[in-house]
């Protein structure tokens, strides 16, 4: 009995009828992937993507110009540029994040300790030119008036 | 008149799809036989070694991502408890079921890729459709768990990084309760098929001695029938509070090997589900000031703690003089992580004992008077991936 079974299963390609089987169901269900640029994929708050600088509910700037996050950074892609201000406080004079050498990890927002550096969910960066890839502090300002209010990746 | 027959040496590689990366290999052939084969490696070298002397412990977590990128938590797990251990630090409870959470989801997701494109390589492309399905919701969750598909960077020495939320347990949970089925769907694809069988059964066999002599770990090595499994050997994280089997194979040919990694799926959704179910309340991260990150609202409230948040974050925290080897189960074997401290924040050396660059060593051997077309299939099996053989 069992040898008839195993012939008639060999004969009729029985493993690939199964196999066949459960592809054609497949093709019944509702496909999994996504036109990319059309339909968008939902992106979680705590993703890590394009950096963004946060401002006080008054205007003024979040950063107090430590320079943690540069130390921080396993790269070193932040670069900052301080001096005193008239109030005998740091001021911050230029803030770059060059992001072709950054890894996205976090570790930038995990240092600073006023939570003035978040990461948001910003994640097409693609561009032509290196300079346009070197975020400076306007830039990463006004991505953080984009998601102002909103949840961000934050530690 | 003779024939003149000779053999010919050709190259398979560096840009060849079924060598899994930046593999290139020289082959010599009698004809379609293999006479003999050598890997050269070299092209995806990173020096990651030698930019770990040069970062502080906590930086050269994101370094250790890229070796295995496929089981990024995997490495960074590794690197943690080696850390750990030299310093003689305790990890919270709730820090360590995570650790094997994303440890696990990672075994899960990089196996799944091995067995996409081992099956690709062999012909049967539904699976590797199949697969990327499933590995695209694993990402989902790392993604809502750190904040990143694939370098998560999550485990660091002292903890995790960031606490679960209650809606990561919940989609765990209902991803884990659809898993074993879709593992059915694919071992209808292929398990039986008969190609399959051909192109895997009595392959690149070797021996149970062999394995041992040869230095494998991992999946190549249990194929051959070796029980050796760090998760049991030398339990670290919560791995021993655990219950879970080690599948082993029988001859050790491609077809074992295939059978012992897809048992180690079904074993990992039985751990994650387990430590879904049994995880403990409590921190996430230890409460050293000296190694973790104090939390955010304390920094700018009190005034040791700021002064410890920028000595952390600033210079790093030493770790004591002395050397130490520890090692994890990662998907492809034991990575190993052997470290040298003078007492400053950054270590004198770091050296990785990659599984991926033992397990190539065994190769040639593998190949040898087997059929050209049969290197795709040992290459599958071995599982190799480029980013850590080089490092
Ligand atoms: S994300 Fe990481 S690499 Fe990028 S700037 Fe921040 S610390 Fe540096
Ligand atoms: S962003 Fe934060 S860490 Fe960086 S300089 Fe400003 S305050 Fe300091």
């Amino acid at each position: 009995m069992k040898a008839i079974e195993k012939f008639i299963k060999t004969i009729t390609f029985w493993e690939i009828l199964k196999g066949l089987k459960l592809t054609f169901s497949t093709m019944l269900t509702k496909p999994v992937t996504r036109l990319y640029p059309i339909e968008r994929p939902v992106i979680p708050p705590v993703f890590r993507g394009l950096h963004a600088m946060r401002r006080h509910p008054d205007g003024s700037e979040m950063c107090i110009a430590c320079g943690l996050c540069a130390a921080y950074c396993p790269t070193g892609c932040i670069k900052i540029k301080t001096s005193e201000g008239p109030d005998h406080k740091k001021k911050l004079d230029t803030y770059e994040i060059e992001l072709l050498k950054c890894l996205f990890c976090g570790y930038c927002v995990e240092a600073c300790p006023v939570r003035a550096l978040t990461m948001t969910q910003e994640y097409e960066l693609a561009d032509y030119s290196k300079e346009k890839l070197v975020y400076t502090r306007e830039k990463l300002l006004a991505n953080g008036e984009r998601y102002r209010g909103k949840e961000t990746h934050l530690d | 008149m003779p024939l003149n027959t000779k053999e010919i040496t050709i190259n398979m590689g560096p840009q060849h799809p079924s060598t899994h990366g930046v593999l290139r290999l020289v082959l010599e052939l009698d004809g379609e036989v293999v006479v003999s084969c050598t890997p050269h490696i070299g092209y995806l070298h990173r020096g990651s070694e030698k930019l770990a002397e040069a970062r502080t412990y906590q930086q050269i977590v994101p370094l250790t991502d890229r070796f295995d990128y496929l089981s990024c938590g995997n490495n960074n797990l590794g690197y943690a408890i080696a850390v750990e251990k030299l310093m003689g630090i305790e990890v919270p409870e709730r820090a360590d079921y995570l650790r094997v959470i994303v440890a696990e989801l990672s075994r899960l997701s990089a196996h799944l890729l091995w067995l996409a494109t081992h099956a690709a390589d062999i012909g049967a492309v539904t699976v590797l459709l199949y697969c990327l399905r499933e590995r695209e919701e694993i990402l989902d969750l790392f993604e809502i768990l750190t904040g990143a598909r694939l370098t998560v960077s999550y485990v660091n020495i002292g903890g995790v990084r960031r606490d679960a939320t209650p809606d990561f347990f919940r989609r765990t949970r209902e991803f884990m309760a659809g898993m074993p089925k879709r593992i059915e769907e694919y071992n209808t694809l292929i398990m039986q098929n008969r190609i399959w069988l051909g192109r895997t059964k009595g392959i690149g066999i070797i021996s149970y001695d062999e394995a041992i002599d040869w230095g494998l770990t991992g999946g190549s090595l249990r194929g051959s029938g070796v029980n050796y499994d760090l998760r049991k050997v030398m339990p670290y994280a919560a791995y021993e509070k655990l219950k879970f089997e080690v599948p082993l194979g029988e001859i050790g040919d491609v077809y074992d090997r295939y059978i012992v990694r897809m048992e180690e799926m079904n074993q990992s959704i039985a751990m994650i589900n387990q430590c879904v179910e049994d995880i403990p309340d409590g921190p996430y991260k230890a409460d050293i000031p000296m190694v973790s990150l104090p939390p955010k609202d304390r920094v700018m409230q009190d005034i040791e703690t700021l002064i410890h948040h920028f000595v952390l974050v600033s210079k790093g925290f030493s770790v004591p003089k002395g050397e130490i080897y520890a090692a994890a189960e990662v998907p492809k074997g034991e990575l190993g992580f052997y470290i040298v401290s003078d007492g400053s924040e950054k270590p004198v050396r770091m050296k990785v004992r990659s599984p991926s660059f033992v397990n190539l060593a065994c190769l040639p051997r593998m190949v040898k008077g087997h059929m050209i077309a049969d290197i795709v299939s040992c290459i599958g099996s071995i599982d190799i991936v480029l980013g850590e053989v080089d490092r």
